[in-house]
């Protein structure tokens, strides 16, 4: 059996929204993801898929995020109860995490030396000549052409694809046993996307370091995903290995991302879309969150929101398979 | 860089003389003149007396040739002399340049200093004290006007508590350091409280808008100390818009603070100008007026020189 690096249980988090009101943004969350594994998290935006990352990492925003109950199991230790100060020796050290906007995810005064390096002296002992040396041979890796330069430069000097590069090489650098990536290439143009997406996929072979991918796009699941998680207002609906999600999708929800997709072997004049839009956080209904929906939906789908079924290891959340 | 430095000074100078003309016409153009001032305490109007100090004072010709004999001797840095003491103008204004910038230096560095720790924090912890803090120095420091402050201080430290004197730089015959700190005191923490209310509000905005950026989140995710979050990245950012705030001080640490010099009788540029203008004693106001003007073209460029500093992005090639 192999081994969990990261499991997340029955999470729960809400957020404050003034006048003492509070929203839940996800719930009854449950996931593992196994030692190099890569799992894949889809939705629409406002899913949720980007609460959970950043919960995973202790990131929420300060005032207004709580979470409000669960378990996160990173190496067999909740995350959950930890102070900022163990979160620090995780953050970076353990668990990476590479932005969706490469544009503005560096700081723009500072060089990228600076930047990289200060990641490194947080985590290892090392000397400035020492920290330099793993700059060069980190952009190297990531496919920089003149490292040297690159690193005295500002990020304003390079483009939206170099500085995702060396987000990926910053992170790589102090050798993660995770990575979660929330939407890294939904900024860049497609050409980049599929060079970084590759790019991903090799230093995940050979470094060996487990990925969070949270996109929306599900050519890119497709690519790289070992594991797919669909999440849908809050609440993970289906989950299963990535040739399960493409060959039979079992929730109506998964089904229609599906069905939005362009594909060459298919001769239609229009792309199925899904009617309507992901509900707020305060209006989420009662029931299935993807009631207002769903083409299958039911009386009982309104009032009662369905549990996770396991189906031989794919499990969905849909009263159509209880 | 120098390129773009040389063309700034280049404009610089145009609109430095023309700051001087309009001083110079408006100063003339104000009722009363320095000639009335000097004849109703000493001399009659109408006598020949009259006529002759006009003349000694150049006064009997027209502005415009006044005014081109005062930049004559502008360009041998020769300010001219005092209509009221016949003291040389450059004499006069040199002595009060020190006091003016130990009294506005003092305060404006003060109020830097609490400024920033406070804006800073304000902005990381909303809502909190040191929230109240900084909203309670912002509107002291932008409502209440240097008077009533300075007022009130005197009211409550000189007169009923005893512990500080009224005004001056010195206690006769006293030059102790000791002595010069009682006297700058009051006044320079008025000049402090009234730079610190903009100062707090400007660090806390710029501050609040750096936190939401994506790369603070990227240095949380580094793992590095929230101490270094908030210096390293949040605080550098903020740095740049708060700068020029700062920068703009410059030339009220040169100028002096107007009131609060007055009202403390502190030997100042301020206290020095004022009481020129009350005499019309013209030359000395003009002086003045050209320190002051100096001061501010210069810190002009300075900002912009400190903001290419501050601020990778900006290029001025």
């Amino acid at each position: 059996m192999a081994e969990n690096l990261l499991e997340v249980k029955d999470l729960e988090v809400d957020f404050r929204v003034g006048d003492g009101k509070v929203v839940t943004a996800i719930k009854d969350v449950n996931f593992s993801l196994i030692k190099g594994h890569t799992l894949g998290i889809v939705g629409e935006s406002g899913c949720g898929k980007s609460v959970t990352a950043n919960t995973i990492m202790k990131l929420l925003p300060k005032e207004s995020g709580i979470i409000a109950g669960g378990q996160i199991l990173f190496d067999g230790k909740d995350i959950v109860p930890m102070s900022d100060e163990e979160m620090r020796n995780i953050r970076g050290k353990h668990i990476g995490m590479i932005f969706q906007e490469p544009m503005t995810s560096l700081n723009p005064v500072y060089r990228i030396e600076t930047q990289m390096t200060e990641m490194l002296l947080a985590h290892e002992k090392l000397t400035k000549k020492e920290a330099h040396e793993r700059c060069l041979e980190m952009l190297k890796a990531v496919g920089i052409p003149e490292p040297e330069r690159r690193l005295r430069e500002y990020p304003h000097q390079l483009s939206g694809g170099m500085r995702q590069r060396i987000m990926i090489a910053m992170v790589l650098s102090v050798k993660p046993e995770l990575i979660i990536a929330d939407e890294p290439t939904t900024a860049l143009d497609v050409t980049i996307q599929a060079q970084i997406m590759e790019l991903m996929g090799k230093l995940k072979e050979e470094m060996g370091t487990s990925i969070i991918l949270i996109t929306h796009d599900m050519g890119v699941i497709a690519d790289i995903a070992d594991d797919v998680m669909v999440m849908y207002g809050g609440n993970v609906v289906e989950q299963a290995p990535v040739a399960d999600i493409f060959e039979h999708p079992l929730h109506p929800y998964t089904q229609g991302l599906l069905a939005s997709i362009p594909r060459m072997d298919m001769d239609v004049e229009t792309l199925a879309a899904i009617e309507g839009t992901v509900p707020s956080l305060a209006e989420m209904p009662t029931g299935c969150h993807f009631s207002t929906r769903c083409p299958y939906c039911t009386e009982k789908c309104r009032s009662e929101n369905p549990a996770m079924v396991d189906q031989g290891g794919h499990k969905v959340a849909c009263w159509k398979y209880e | 860089m120098l390129k773009y430095l040389g063309k700034r000074i280049l404009t610089a100078i145009p609109i430095f003389f023309g700051i001087t003309v309009i001083i110079y016409v408006m100063l003339n153009m104000a009722p009363g003149s320095a000639l009335d001032m000097l004849a109703s305490s000493e001399i009659s109007v109408d006598s020949a007396a009259y006529d002759q100090l006009k003349a000694q004072l150049g006064l009997d010709k027209p502005v415009w040739m006044r005014y081109l004999l005062w930049l004559k001797d502008l360009f041998q840095l020769n300010f001219g002399t005092s209509y009221r003491t016949s003291q040389d103008v450059w004499t006069m204004v040199s002595q009060r340049i020190g006091p003016s910038i130990l009294l506005s230096g003092t305060g404006v560095i003060l109020a830097i200093l609490l400024a920033l720790p406070i804006g800073i924090m304000a902005a990381y912890k909303p809502y909190s004290k040191w929230d109240s803090v900084s909203s309670f120095f912002a509107l002291i420091g932008s409502t209440l006007p240097g008077f009533l402050l300075s007022l009130l201080l005197i009211y409550v430290f000189s007169i009923k508590l005893k512990l500080l004197p009224t005004s001056g730089m010195h206690s006769s015959g006293d030059t102790s350091f000791i002595d010069l700190f009682r006297h700058l005191l009051l006044p320079a923490l008025i000049i402090c409280i009234g730079s610190m209310g903009n100062l707090i509000k400007q660090t806390r905005s710029a501050c609040l808008e750096v936190l939401h950026e994506d790369f603070v989140k990227t240095a949380r995710s580094k793992g590095i100390k929230e101490q270094a979050v908030v210096l390293k990245h949040v605080f550098r950012n903020a740095l740049i818009p708060v700068s020029t705030t700062i920068l703009l001080q410059i030339p009220h640490i040169i100028g002096g603070t107007t009131i609060v010099e007055q009202i403390f009788g502190w030997p100042g540029l301020g206290s020095l100008m004022i009481s020129s203008i009350n005499n019309r004693d013209y030359p000395v106001v003009m002086c003045v007026a050209v320190i002051i003007a100096i001061t501010v073209l210069v810190t002009n460029i300075l900002i912009d020189i400190v903001y290419g500093f501050l601020d990778p992005r900006v290029s001025y090639d």
